[in-house]
């Protein structure tokens, strides 16, 4: 009789463990860019505006470091394309606009992270998943990721040697 | 004739059950800084029905429970990761509970940890990323844990309305 439910208990448990180790071992991060990938239509703006075409790049570029290479890439999927990756070399905001279904994202990053800073779906989880940084991201839940579902969104903090690593191979 | 009116209100009592612990669990963050992580409290009130009503009922009340809710509360997005993961964990639940010498304890465990497999795989096909893999393994131990606590709650439930009949 007992000996039934400590064996399931243990085949629960050792279920548990499985997707552990291959959660470990899969490569973590959302979709990867693949050769031909789409360029995501978007603007950099220094102030979170309600509409992409309010307020564009009003920052001087000269305060942009342009010149070095940046420390980390932004990664985006919309309902399963992964769009190019952008390179973060200023604070600023991005809007990511769905006009079929009216859905927005507004991602607020900087050189070394990236935020969710607002959505317009109704759960807010992606708001609540806070800052993905280039020094969290291995200890987060959601690793690199901030996940949208309701929207479909997904952003993704990459270094560039990941990404060249992804993109060599391919 | 008395015996189905006295089997719909009971049902209706059970529907009503799920969807106000469903709102209240809502009300109450877990562990804020994981997403997708609840009590799942209105997995007590399937064990119920798995164990003292039949398969059948426990199945409309789950898919009636996620509807509703879906409508009421969580918006309609939430609803096919609800069925997802109410479908897997009520199959696993229902195959186990006719296991003679199974606790309703473990089986309830075992909805739970099902509950939120269903959900995060169906995450992983819309989103098309497997590398949720990680994420799923934390959920998967929690929902170990919050499908012993309703176990329990439904387990003591059941056993005092044993001795009232």
């Amino acid at each position: 009789m007992k000996n039934k439910n400590v064996l399931l208990l243990g085949v629960l448990i050792a279920l548990v463990a499985a997707a552990a180790v291959l959660g470990a071992v899969l490569p973590r991060g959302a979709g990867l860019p693949g050769e031909d990938a789409p360029t995501l239509d978007v603007t950099l703006m220094t102030e979170p505006a309600a509409s992409p075409t309010a307020q564009e790049a009003t920052q001087e570029p000269d305060a942009s470091p342009d010149a070095s290479e940046p420390a980390a890439y932004l990664v985006v999927t919309v309902h399963n394309v992964v769009y190019d990756p952008i390179p973060l070399t200023m604070d600023g905001y991005y809007t990511i606009n769905q006009p079929d279904t009216g859905a927005q994202n507004l991602v607020h990053v900087t050189p070394t992270s990236v935020t969710m800073h607002a959505s317009t779906c109704e759960n807010q989880d992606c708001v609540g998943q806070g800052e993905v940084t280039l020094d969290n991201r291995d200890t987060r839940v959601l690793g690199n990721m901030i996940i949208c579902l309701p929207n479909q969104v997904t952003l993704a903090l990459y270094t560039p040697d990941e990404l060249d690593s992804i993109l060599t191979l391919e | 004739m008395r015996l189905r009116t006295r089997r719909v209100a009971l049902c209706g009592l059970l529907l009503a059950l799920t969807l106000v612990l469903g709102y209240v669990e809502s009300q109450i963050p877990v562990a804020p800084t994981i997403p997708g992580v609840k009590l799942g409290l209105s997995n007590g009130v399937l064990i119920f029905a798995v164990y003292m009503l039949n398969i059948p009922t426990a199945f409309v009340l789950m898919a009636l429970k996620v509807v509703l809710s879906g409508l009421m509360f969580s918006g309609f997005n939430a609803i096919p990761y609800g069925l997802a993961g109410g479908l897997l964990s009520l199959c696993v639940m229902a195959g186990l509970s006719r296991v003679k010498g199974l606790h309703p304890v473990v089986v309830s465990m075992a909805g739970g940890l099902m509950h939120n497999v269903g959900q995060v795989a169906l995450a992983m096909v819309v989103l098309g990323t497997p590398s949720l893999m990680y994420y799923m393994a934390i959920l998967m131990a929690v929902g170990l844990a919050t499908g012993a606590v309703t176990g329990v709650a439904a387990a003591n439930v059941m056993r005092h309305l044993k001795n009232l009949r």
